[in-house]
């Protein structure tokens, strides 16, 4: 047992790890080039966007559950029928829902941890898919949020960030607008398990295989946060 | 503004990459950082070129692996699924450098990423300090529990080495 010589030894450790990188074939610059501008392309119409989608969904109401709970009984179907889009369509309904859940204080604990929020709190957010109710004019979507803590203006960054598969479940009122009426997220102690009974089989897997896009995305985040005051 | 930018990012990526392993301790994760990290290198050099581009990009790498990154991580941590390419692929490759390599790994984000600016990129303490936006009390403070930490694992893993022997 000798760790006398302990500096030499991590330094030599790092170094050789360091030698054992692949270097993927391809050529970075392009796809930064090419990222950095699709991002400030999609970060402006993002943004237009969900502002049209708030002003049309002026019923929005939220009544969150506690986090933490496992699914309610709507979403315990493993094969239930699938929609492809929600009765808004799916740019509208996933603007609303960004929009009303990034802004709710349960979802801000439930991302943070409790943590204090000291900036901007903002969400992507990938609809993975949704079931229709006619007779109860209930919707269930099956979501995977990715929100943060971001400090705003110039130099804007993300200071905390989670990422949480959540259902969402919406009433149908009329004229295409929607209540937001319950969400329901996974329990941390038994993840796989929660997933597992609250989402479809396929969605569950996608989110066990973290098959998800978020959109907006991180960047995009910070790019909307640089713009806020 | 996009062949300077484009030139440095070609030049610099191989380094940028193999600082991230260190800090993230998976090549997968490294890559999607490095990604990251010079997707916003662009963006600042459309807006002014910087000084100093390494040291910017050393900078935000390693903030990311430690700040917003790490947390997200950590929340998705029970997310993964099957195989990943990662350190482990290659332990055999690291031969007698594995245990080190491994308690390093196993440092808490902040630690790591004091040892790998201090071990690996040579730095000072003031540019420690200038990296991370440290107190330099506090990186020396995180310097010290990670080589305690690593002393102390080490003690213990070699010690059960020389007891199965």
């Amino acid at each position: 047992m000798n760790v006398d010589n302990l500096d030499q030894r991590i330094s030599a450790a790092l170094e050789a790890r360091a030698e054992a990188v692949r270097i993927p074939v391809g050529d970075p610059a392009l796809l930064a080039g090419r990222t950095a501008r699709s991002r400030r392309r999609r970060a402006t119409l993002g943004i237009a966007t969900a502002l049209a989608a708030t002003a049309a969904t002026t019923v929005l109401a939220v009544s969150l559950n506690d986090g933490g709970r496992p699914a309610s009984e709507v979403a315990t179907d493993p094969n239930p029928p699938m929609s492809p889009s929600s009765p808004t369509g799916n740019l509208g309904l996933h603007a609303a829902l960004r929009q009303e859940l990034q802004s709710d204080t349960r979802v801000i604990d439930e991302v943070l941890l409790g943590g204090v929020l000291t900036g901007a709190f903002l969400c992507g957010v990938d609809l993975l898919g949704s079931t229709t109710e006619d007779r109860s004019k209930l919707d269930v979507h099956y979501v995977w949020l990715v929100c943060g803590d971001f400090t705003t203006g110039e130099h804007a960054e993300v200071t905390t960030a989670g990422a949480i598969p959540a259902v969402v479940t919406t009433r149908r009122i009329d004229m295409g607008e929607l209540e937001i009426v319950d969400v329901q997220y996974p329990r941390q102690s038994a993840l796989q398990a929660d997933i597992e009974q609250m989402f479809p089989a396929e969605i569950a897997q996608r989110i066990l295989m973290r098959d998800v896009d978020p959109r907006p995305t991180e960047a995009e985040l910070v790019e909307e946060a640089s713009a806020m005051p | 503004m996009g062949g300077d930018a484009a030139d440095f990012i070609r030049s610099e990526y191989p380094t940028a990459l193999r600082r991230a392993v260190l800090l993230v301790g998976d090549q997968r994760a490294a890559e999607a950082l490095v990604q990251e990290a010079m997707v916003r290198l662009w963006a600042a050099w459309r807006r002014q070129p910087p000084d100093n581009p390494g040291a910017y990009l050393r900078t935000v790498t390693t903030n990311l692996a430690i700040s917003g990154w790490r947390r997200r991580r950590l929340r998705e941590v029970p997310f993964e699924m099957g195989p990943e390419p990662s350190v482990d692929d290659s332990a055999a490759e690291l031969g007698e450098h594995d245990v080190v390599w491994r308690a390093v790994r196993a440092l808490p984000p902040r630690q790591r990423a004091v040892i790998v600016l201090r071990y690996y990129e040579g730095l000072s303490e003031p540019e420690i300090c200038a990296v991370l936006g440290m107190a330099p009390g506090t990186v020396r403070s995180q310097a010290s529990k990670a080589r305690d930490h690593l002393r102390s694992t080490l003690n213990n893993e070699e010690g059960a080495f020389d007891e199965r022997r």
